[in-house]
């Protein structure tokens, strides 16, 4: 049997993937089984979990020695039009590209040893999606990163533009925009964290959401439209932000939330922008698919459990969000070695 | 190289889609920080207008 990665994904999508896509797109903090669904059947964490690492185990086998014999990975891009049809008709005659979650760690440990394995097309593949997923990736390059290195371009953002900034150190800037409405356009409430310590030509901001402390991006300003780093340009990003509304504010009047997330020494607690940044992106995934959060609510894993299987899944290893790993919880399992990839 | 055109990640989304393509005026656009509905709207304004580019080529 040949095992194409749709086919490996839709083998783990059942509880596990619907319990994490329903945990990291609701607005609980709190993790545990009890606040995924009420109405969902009463399963043991444990038992779920040791038999979704079977399966994966087996799985990624089976993908090893078929990819060996035929190279083929069974990729396939995500749609380029997203037509106003409901999910379910949609899936239904497309191959529809579904943001998911997987806490396993075979799957965590096998991803780097799969992708030296295989290092051209999955390469691409896992390059080609967290550019997708999480936009601030795009940006990571202009860091000196590559785009796996999500953990490392988030060190760099806090240790090297939030931190800075909440601190108030010279060169460094705070701009505050509220929520507004552009063009038809809807912006988020955000601050604009500017680090201009390197100078005008190395001018690094970082966008984050106020209410929530989630990147949603963070990229050097000073680069034009030719990569070219100029002051001008730099200069330009101020200007512009403040012409859609934003104004100058000092660190204590930032709120107290993203003070917490962006300048905790706790690693653990750390993983709290993550987890944040993820809900955001899977929140722009799941509109793009025509969903709207508030109109599904808890009807998402009865909306997932009946999606055919003609669709592709991308697989996010989510125990690196983990910031308690604990025995009953589905997404960080207790007694496993969390493992960053990068 | 000359520099392209300035031009705003908003308010300018449909010339950016003609004159830089889609997947670059979406990026730039997301650098503003939009909401994710928004954001999906203006990836169909992106599909609706090179779709009609296409067709006025295929024309």
């Amino acid at each position: 049997m040949n095992l194409t990665r749709r086919e490996l994904c839709f083998k783990f999508i059942p509880v596990v993937t619907t319990g994490l896509v329903l945990a990291a797109c609701g607005p609980k903090q709190n993790r545990a089984p009890s606040a995924i669904t009420e109405s969902a059947p009463v399963i043991d964490p444990e038992k779920e979990q040791l038999q979704a690492e079977v399966t994966l185990a087996q799985i990624y086998n089976k993908v090893i020695s078929d990819n060996e014999a035929n190279n083929s990975y069974g990729i396939e891009g995500m749609p380029s039009s997203v037509p106003p049809v409901s999910v379910l008709t949609y899936v239904q005659e497309n191959d529809v590209l579904i943001p998911a979650l997987v806490a396993s760690q075979p799957l965590v440990n096998a991803i780097p040893e799969f992708v030296q394995a295989n290092s051209v097309g999955l390469t691409a593949f896992l390059e080609t999606n967290l550019v997708n997923f999480f936009h601030w990736v795009n940006h990571s390059k202009d860091a000196g990163l590559e785009v796996t290195q999500l953990f490392r371009f988030l060190q760099m953002v806090k240790n090297g533009i939030v931190e800075p900034c909440l601190r108030g150190d010279p060169g460094t800037l705070i701009f505050s925009r509220s929520a507004s409405s552009l063009n038809g356009v809807d912006l988020k409430g955000v601050y604009m964290f500017v680090n201009r310590v390197g100078g005008l030509a190395n001018q690094w901001v970082a966008i984050v959401d106020q209410e929530s402390g989630a990147l949603i991006t963070a990229y050097d300003s000073s680069l034009n439209g030719n990569n070219v780093a100029t002051a001008k340009e730099a200069l330009k990003t101020i200007s512009r932000e403040i012409n859609r509304g934003a104004s100058q504010t000092v660190p204590s009047m930032v709120n107290q939330n993203v003070r917490n997330i962006w300048q905790s020494t706790d690693p653990k607690t750390f993983t709290n922008v993550m987890l944040e940044s993820l809900k955001y992106a899977m929140q722009v995934k799941l509109a793009e698919l025509g969903y709207q959060l508030k109109d599904i609510g808890g009807n998402l894993a009865s909306v997932l459990r009946t999606l055919p299987n003609k669709f592709t899944l991308f697989a996010v290893p989510a125990m690196v969000f983990c910031e308690t790993p604990n025995i009953g919880d589905i997404i960080c399992p207790a007694n496993k070695d969390n493992k960053i990839i990068d | 190289m000359s520099e392209p055109r300035e031009t705003n990640p908003i308010t300018d989304f449909k010339a950016n889609v003609i004159l830089l393509g889609a997947k670059t005026a979406l990026l730039k656009a997301q650098d503003v920080g939009i909401s994710p509905q928004s954001l999906a709207e203006l990836k169909r304004q992106a599909d609706i207008i090179k779709s009609n580019e296409r067709q006025g080529i295929e024309k």
